[in-house]
């Protein structure tokens, strides 16, 4: 799974920080996230779509032939 | 906000209570070592424990105590202990001590049993079988009770 968060982030000028505390995680995930090595729940995948304003799809991408081994990567 | 100083105002709680244990279980072994000198246990454990949890009380209430005093490191505090990446992170550091103690607890056993020569009429060989035994059972329900409630 790919996704545009630190784009996103980027586009409002945002620090990981701060986005962490929008959505109520640790900056350290943000972290996970942005550089792919973390999959989100679906809860928090929407949770941070809803903070951009956007669509899930327009932040989060799945690859059809990626496997499917958990959250971690 | 009122969530956040809820949590926080439990974890704080919970600190208290680690550090009121650790030193119940200090001053406890201290006594115990005066009051039975040579009795039939050595209660050096009950100290070390106490110690311990003394130490785990006080990392603990540094880290919200501080917190408390400022909103945002609150909640930052909370976000981090509610993190579901921290959560998974914790459950998956779980499993393998889980693994680790009963592959250890095992191993004990058998060289236990060797040693002895394959005597199970000691307490030492019963106290490692149920080392072995009662937290995989508790493994097997937990997973048939999780698996029905999700």
């Amino acid at each position: 799974m790919t996704n545009t968060l630190g784009e996103r982030r980027a586009e409002r000028g945002w620090t990981q920080q701060e986005l962490a505390d929008r959505v109520g995680v640790s900056r350290q995930t943000i972290i996970s996230l942005e550089n792919g090595r973390y999959n989100p729940s679906i809860v928090l995948a929407f949770r941070l779509a809803r903070t951009f304003r956007v669509a899930i799809e327009d932040v989060f991408h799945y690859d059809e032939g990626e496997a499917n081994d958990g959250t971690h990567r | 906000m009122e969530h956040t100083v809820d949590l926080l105002g439990r974890r704080i709680r919970q600190g208290w209570v680690l550090l009121g244990l650790g030193a119940l279980l200090l001053a406890g072994g201290i006594a115990l070592s005066a009051l039975l000198p040579g009795g039939p246990s050595n209660f050096k454990w009950v100290e070390g424990f106490g110690i311990w949890l003394l130490g785990w009380g006080s990392i603990h209430q540094a880290r919200y105590l501080l917190a408390a005093r400022d909103p945002s490191a609150a909640r930052r505090a909370i976000n981090e202990d509610l993190d579901e990446r921290n959560i998974a992170i914790s459950r998956q550091a779980g499993h393998v001590a889980f693994v680790v103690t009963i592959l250890a607890a095992g191993s004990a056993l058998i060289v236990h049993s060797a040693m002895t020569r394959g005597s199970p009429y000691d307490a030492l060989w019963w106290f490692l079988a149920a080392a072995v035994v009662v937290p995989s059972a508790v493994y097997v329900v937990a997973q048939f009770f999780l698996r029905n409630r999700q």
